[in-house]
This record gives C-alpha cells, sequence and structure tokens, in this order.
C-alpha cells in the first residue's frame, strides 16, 4: 500500500527495514546487557537460547510448552532477544502468545523485538503489533511503529500512524527531517 | 400515578397537621430510636428543663420505682408498683404502665400520684404522650380486631375515645395535634383531640424489603418508620418510602415490639443511640452500648462507623440503660448505679452509687445537642482504647468489638489498620474460643472489604486513577505516586489487583516501581504474591533490571514476607522463590538474598510448593 497523499505522505515512506533496526539500536541505549557476563555465565546463557531455539524450531504442542514454562520462569535478555529475532525469521502462531508477553518486558531491546517478532506472525497481528508499540511510552517503540508499518502497510496501520504522529510532534518532525 | 397523588396528599396532610409544631411538653421515650429525637427547638427546650424539675432517672426495679436526681445524687420518690411496660415522661408526670394493664400517672417532681387508669387492653403495644394527650396501643380483648387505639387525657386519665384496627398496632407517637402509629403496612395519622383518621399511608417498602412496621417516629421535621436497625423516610412525596438501614446492624436503633411491650428486657443492654442530622435523614453521630462497654462514633455520609469518638469500658455490672441528655451521656449500671459521661470525649463526668438491682430505666432531661461540640477533639487515647477493648475477653462485648474492629480498619493509617489483619490472622487474640472465632471471622470479612476513612466514591477515584497504565498521550505522566499514596490511606480489595498490574506494565517508572511494592509490603494482602512473583521470576536473570532500582529487592523481601504459613500464597511465594534462587543465572545479590531469606525461614512444609507452581 503506497502512503504517499495522507495527511504525513511521502516522509516517513522513507522509514525502511534499515530504520527498524535503528530502532532496536536506539532502543538498546546503554542497557547493561552489553556488560558481558562472565564466561561460564556466557555459556550457560547461549545454552538456554540454544534450547529455546530448539524449542521453537520443533513443531511439537509439547516444545511449545516447554518454552512457554522456561520463558515465564525468567531467561536472561540476551536469550530472549536470540528468540525473538528467530520468530521473527519464521514465526510460529503457536507461540504467539510467549512473543506477546514479552512485548511487556521492562527492557526496551527486549520489547522492540517482540513487537517486531509480533508484527511478523500475520497481517491482522501486524496490525495490533503496530497499535500497541505506537502506544509505547518510549519514543524510539513509537518510531518503530512507523518502521512496521512501512513494512506490513495496512489501513488501519495507515490510521494508526496518522494518529500518530499528529500527537507526537517530534516523532513527526523527525519523520520530516528524513524526507529526501 | 393515583397512588402516587394519595401518598403526597396524605404526606401533606402530616405535614400540615402535625409536623410542624412541637409541643414543648413533648419528651423522650426510654432506651429507643425516639429518645434520640430532637423535637422542634432543642435550645428552648433546654431553657425549659429546670423547670420541669431537671434530669431525672427512674428506676424500674422488680416491685418497686425510684426516681433519682442525677446531678445532686437524691432519691426524689419511690413506689412500690411491678411495671410491666415502658414509662413515658411529659414536662410534668411520668407514666407508668402498671401490673393490672393500669397506667399511673406521677407527678415528676413530687412522685404524688396523679390518677391511674385501668386499659381495657390485654396487653400493652406502646405509650405516646403529648399533654393533655395520651395514646396507647393495646391488645383488643374483645376479639373484635387484632387491636386498638385508645386516647387518654392527661388532666384525669379518662379514656376519651378508642378505635378498633383490623391489624397489628405498632408503637404510636404524638406531635402538634396527630397521632401516628404503624397499622399492617401502613401507616395513620389521628386527630388527638377525637380519634379521627386524617390520612393513612401505604408504606410500600414494608413489602417491598421486608421491613416491619413496628413504631413510628418524628424528628426534625421528618417521619420514620420501622423497627430493629431498618426504618423507612416518610415525606419524601412519590417515593412510598425510602427504606434505610444501617449497613451493618450492631444492635437495635428501633425498639421491637411484635404486638406486646414486655417491658424492660436484656435487649435493651444492646442498644444504638442516633444523632441524626437536622439537615437530612442521615445518622451523624451514633453510640452504641454493649452490655459492659460503650463506644461513641461518628457516621459517614453512607451511615457507616468512621470515626471512633471515645469509649468507656464499666468494670463491675452491666448497664441497662442509656440516654444522651443535653451534653451528657447518661448511663444506668445493673445495680442501680448511675454513671454520666461527656458527650464530647467520654470522660466521666459524676458517678452516683447504685443500691438495688434494676430491670431498666427511664432517663428525662434536656434534649441531646443537635450536634457534637466540633470544637473538641475526640479522646486522644481512643484508638489505644479500641485496641484493649479488641483484647477483652468478655464474650458479652462482641458487638462493641465488631464496631471496634470496624472503626480501625476505617482508620486512614496502614498502622492503625495492622491490628485488624493482627485479628484476621490471629496474631491477636490467638486462643480458640468461640467469641475469639467469631471476632476473626468478622476481621477476615472485613479486611477483604474497603478500608479508609474515604467515601465510597473517594475509593472509586482512587481504584481509577490506578486502572490507567502508562502509555503515550496518556495522563499521567507525573507517576503514579500520589494515587499509590492515597491508595494506602484509603481503597479496596481491588487496589491490589492494579498495583500488581502497573509493577508488570512496562511503562510504569523505576520510582514508581518501588512505590508500588512499598505499599503492598503496608497492605499485606497475599493477593499480591501472584504479581509480585511474576516480577520477581520475569526479571531475575536481568543483571539491568535488577540494578535499575531497588525494586527486585523489595520484591523479594515482600515474597519472604508472605512465605510463611500454609496459606496457598504463601506456598506459592516459597516455590518462586527457591526456584529463582536455584537458577545459576539468577543476578548473584538477589540470589544471596533469597537463599538467606529463605533459610530464616521456620521449618516450612515445602511438599506442596512445587505443584503450586506446576499448577499455574
Amino acid at each position: 500500500m503506497d502512503f504517499a497523499g495522507t495527511r504525513h505522505g511521502v516522509p516517513w515512506r522513507v522509514v525502511t527495514s534499515a530504520g527498524i533496526l535503528l530502532a532496536f539500536v536506539l532502543g538498546t541505549g546503554a542497557g547493561a546487557a552489553d556488560v558481558r557476563a562472565p564466561v561460564s555465565t556466557e555459556k550457560a546463557i547461549e545454552q538456554v537460547a540454544k534450547r529455546l531455539i530448539d524449542w521453537l524450531a520443533d513443531p511439537s504442542p509439547d516444545a511449545a510448552k516447554a518454552l512457554r514454562e522456561r520463558v515465564r520462569a525468567g531467561v536472561p535478555p540476551r536469550a530472549l532477544l536470540e528468540l525473538l529475532d528467530r520468530y521473527r525469521a519464521a514465526p510460529r502462531a503457536e507461540v504467539l502468545d510467549v512473543v506477546k508477553s514479552l512485548t511487556g518486558y521492562r527492557r526496551i531491546d527486549v520489547r522492540a523485538r517482540a513487537l517486531a517478532a509480533w508484527a511478523a506472525t500475520d497481517a491482522k497481528q501486524a496490525e495490533l503489533a503496530i497499535a500497541a508499540a505506537a502506544r509505547d511510552v518510549v519514543p524510539s517503540i513509537r518510531k518503530l511503529a512507523v518502521a512496521l508499518a512501512k513494512q506490513y502497510p495496512s489501513e488501519a496501520a495507515e490510521i494508526v500512524i496518522d494518529e500518530l504522529l499528529a500527537r507526537d510532534e517530534a516523532l513527526a518532525a523527525e519523520v520530516d527531517g528524513a524526507k529526501p | 400515578m393515583i397512588a402516587r397523588l394519595l401518598v403526597t396528599f396524605a404526606l401533606a396532610v402530616l405535614g400540615l397537621s402535625g409536623c410542624a409544631r412541637t409541643l414543648p411538653a413533648h419528651a423522650d421515650v426510654h432506651g429507643n430510636f425516639l429518645a434520640a429525637v430532637n423535637e422542634g427547638d432543642p435550645a428552648r427546650m433546654r431553657r425549659h428543663a429546670p423547670e420541669a424539675g431537671g434530669a431525672l432517672v427512674v428506676l424500674v426495679e422488680r416491685t418497686r420505682v425510684v426516681a433519682i436526681d442525677p446531678i445532686h445524687a437524691r432519691v426524689r420518690w419511690t413506689l412500690p408498683v411491678v411495671v410491666t411496660g415502658h414509662p413515658v415522661a411529659s414536662a410534668s408526670t411520668v407514666y407508668l404502665p402498671v401490673r393490672g394493664q393500669q397506667l399511673v400517672a406521677i407527678d415528676r417532681k413530687t412522685g404524688i400520684e396523679r390518677f391511674h387508669t385501668q386499659l381495657p387492653g390485654e396487653a400493652l403495644t406502646g405509650l405516646a404522650v403529648s399533654e393533655p394527650w395520651i395514646v396507647a396501643t393495646v391488645l383488643d380483648p374483645a376479639k373484635h380486631g387484632p387491636a386498638q387505639i385508645l386516647g387518654i387525657s392527661t388532666d384525669d386519665g379518662d379514656v376519651r375515645w378508642q378505635r378498633r384496627a383490623q391489624a397489628r398496632l405498632g408503637i404510636p407517637d404524638v406531635v402538634g395535634s396527630v397521632a401516628v402509629l404503624p397499622i399492617g403496612d401502613q401507616v395513620t395519622a389521628l386527630r388527638l383531640d377525637t380519634g379521627r383518621e386524617v390520612a393513612r399511608l401505604d408504606v410500600a417498602a414494608a413489602r417491598d424489603r421486608d421491613v416491619a412496621l413496628e413504631r413510628v417516629t418524628h424528628r426534625g421535621g421528618m417521619w420514620f418508620v420501622g423497627s430493629d436497625t431498618r426504618w423507612v423516610r416518610l415525606g419524601v412525596p412519590g417515593s412510598r418510602g425510602d427504606a434505610e438501614q444501617l449497613s451493618r446492624a450492631y444492635a437495635q436503633a428501633f425498639r421491637t415490639v411484635d404486638g406486646v411491650d414486655a417491658g424492660h428486657g436484656d435487649d435493651e443492654r444492646l442498644r444504638l443511640w442516633l444523632r441524626m442530622s437536622n439537615i437530612d435523614t442521615t445518622p451523624r453521630d451514633a453510640i452504641l452500648l454493649s452490655r459492659r462497654a460503650v463506644v461513641a462514633l461518628r457516621l459517614d455520609n453512607e451511615g457507616l462507623p468512621i470515626r471512633a469518638r471515645w469509649v468507656h469500658v464499666e468494670d463491675k455490672g452491666e448497664l441497662v440503660a442509656m440516654e444522651v441528655v443535653d451534653d451528657r451521656v447518661v448511663l444506668v449500671r445493673e445495680d442501680g448505679a448511675i454513671v454520666q459521661l461527656s458527650d464530647d470525649d467520654g470522660r466521666v463526668v459524676d458517678r452516683v452509687a447504685g443500691d438495688e438491682p434494676v430491670r431498666g430505666a427511664l432517663i428525662i432531661g434536656a434534649p441531646p445537642r443537635p450536634h457534637g461540640n466540633l470544637r473538641r477533639a475526640d479522646d486522644p487515647d481512643v484508638l489505644a482504647d479500641l485496641h484493649a477493648l479488641l483484647l477483652e475477653p468478655d464474650p458479652r462485648l462482641l458487638p462493641a468489638q465488631r464496631l471496634a474492629a470496624d472503626l480501625l480498619w476505617r482508620q486512614d493509617e496502614p498502622r492503625v489498620r495492622a491490628s485488624v489483619r493482627d485479628l484476621a490472622h490471629g496474631r491477636l487474640r490467638s486462643d480458640d474460643a468461640p467469641e475469639t472465632l467469631v471476632l476473626r471471622d468478622h476481621a477476615i470479612e472485613l479486611t477483604g472489604t474497603r478500608w479508609g476513612s474515604g467515601s465510597s466514591a473517594d475509593v472509586e477515584a482512587v481504584v481509577a486513577e490506578l486502572r490507567k497504565r502508562p502509555a503515550f498521550g496518556e495522563d499521567g505522566s507525573d507517576g503514579f505516586a500520589g494515587s499509590i499514596r492515597a491508595a494506602l490511606r484509603t481503597g479496596r480489595p481491588s487496589v491490589v489487583h492494579e498495583l500488581t498490574a502497573l509493577l508488570l506494565h512496562p511503562g510504569t517508572s523505576a520510582e514508581d516501581l518501588v512505590e508500588i511494592v512499598d505499599a503492598l509490603a503496608v497492605l499485606q494482602d497475599p493477593s499480591a504474591v501472584d504479581g509480585v512473583a511474576t516480577f520477581v521470576r520475569r526479571y531475575h536473570a536481568d543483571e539491568s533490571i535488577v540494578k535499575e532500582s531497588p525494586v527486585l529487592f523489595a520484591a523479594t523481601r515482600l515474597l519472604l514476607a508472605h512465605a510463611e504459613g500454609d496459606a496457598r500464597e504463601s506456598s506459592e511465594a516459597r516455590a518462586v522463590l527457591r526456584a529463582v534462587a536455584d537458577d545459576p543465572l539468577c543476578e548473584p545479590h538477589l540470589r544471596a538474598v533469597i537463599a538467606t531469606g529463605l533459610r530464616a525461614l521456620p521449618a516450612v512444609r515445602d511438599r506442596g510448593d512445587t505443584n503450586v507452581l506446576a499448577t499455574q
């Protein structure tokens, strides 16, 4: 869908999937996740991430259940990020509830990845994910909403973004500034 | 429509004929709702009180009546009569229903008999006096109908008129030139001089809301009819009677007679006195007499106890009668002693020693003030007194103790409310006596209701504020600290749900998270465990969240506080803490705190804890 001609017109069309990555970087901020843990911990985190990804790839209900329970029990953010990236690449609707639960995570990077993964599920879920991102208190996540709307265009998404940019002057200015 | 017109007409007749006038001789009736009535101009009545001989306490003993001047501690007169019903008094005369179906009129000052009258009925239902008339309702011996109404002259005791009624009659009241009394599910107004019916009102609430119409009373220009703790306010055109009741029935506000006035009885040792507002019909003050204890309190606009004014507990003997006379609360003890308290702060103003056991008493004097002394503070020790009352093992004090728990729960200070939680959890009064169990059940029930002094609207406003979630474009950019503190002062259990939802919301600021967990720790509500456990579990392996604020440590301590005990929530708290501490990826400092806390717990039963986690 071409958003040219909407109230904000072309400017935010320039936000591409690269913009999503940018939003992730902004969202990550100075999070302590970058502080490397001791080697043994690193290894343990890798193992958890691998297990999560294995469960995600396994189509059995038992694997979905195991994934759900493990995430609920609390997982280091780095493992969650890997899980969410994998989900975004190959969405699996049976564990969408896990992804959606992570959109309530306090860390911005986890939340942003979860929203992007949610949007990747299907067109309807993308609309919901964009609406959720547009309501977030963090500017970089709202910026992600714009990027997701570009990536998964729909009439509903267009309305959400129009309303967002009408209220969020800073984001609107940023989007206008990105005009070629 | 026609019914409404009739009701409006009837009320208009009632108002025109009686409501607008008050005879100065109209007197209080002992120990019942009427006694709280502020008829007409209280200041004027107070001025006339000395002319009528001042305050008088008529002690009803088994075979005699003794009138005592409580101010000078002097016996005014003594009469050898057996009183069978509740006496009434005018400014000059005391009327005693005595054995043999007789009504005796005694001069209030001298004790000399003015006349006596033989009542035609088998048993007296009720009396009301407004000189020159006494109205009595009696059971009809002739079986022509269930009851009779008599109009008796106070000049000579002659029965000047009598009417038969086809339905049960209640206790009448007389104001101006009319007598008003319940008759079945209706209220009728009769002319005092002829007994002719001038109005009759169908009280729908009697049927619709199951209000027994046992007595009528008039106060402050308003008519009430009802019994026990429920009454109907008459006089709102078209309302067909608006039933009201004290939300928690501590004691009778209306005396119940069920057709026969059996005289002073045991039930009068538990009585609620109400001081109605002179603006609307809501009670403003109340005093509960409960055997040995007296608790004075303020009521909120919804008729609920909101603040204790003072507490008085008699060490020796039960109290059989209570009346508010001007600025004093006059109490009569079962041994005949008279105790007078200040209405303002409950301090003992005077005591008169007793002699013979008494069954009840009629306390006559100036009417109570229309409101308490607004400038004088409550008894500063009242909270300590309420707490001490809760600890009394005397089962007779149970009604007062229930009220004390209610009053403590309405305090804004969580530290004060903690005693009700202690009571609910058996930390206060840990014995298993039947009365303790009843009180504990009451405290458990209470902790599931709203707390603090706020009104229902205040509580709704607090909950509505907490229901908001941080979101772009929404109000609340200033955070939730104000709303959280307001919820600590006044709120209801759903506040806990809103607080835990805010705790788990990603947009809640770190400062608010700390406020939330602190508030949940103060509220001590076990229903917070689920949300707090989710929070700890979700972030225990996230170093950035652990370092963001002290909230994870505070949440951990809160779970540890709930981890003791056998409740499901305690089991869940233990299971989550163990799981988190066993996770090698748990942030090390957090794990250390949890491990230390778990070790400090009493030897716990951990068999079922894992199951709790698994079933979630």
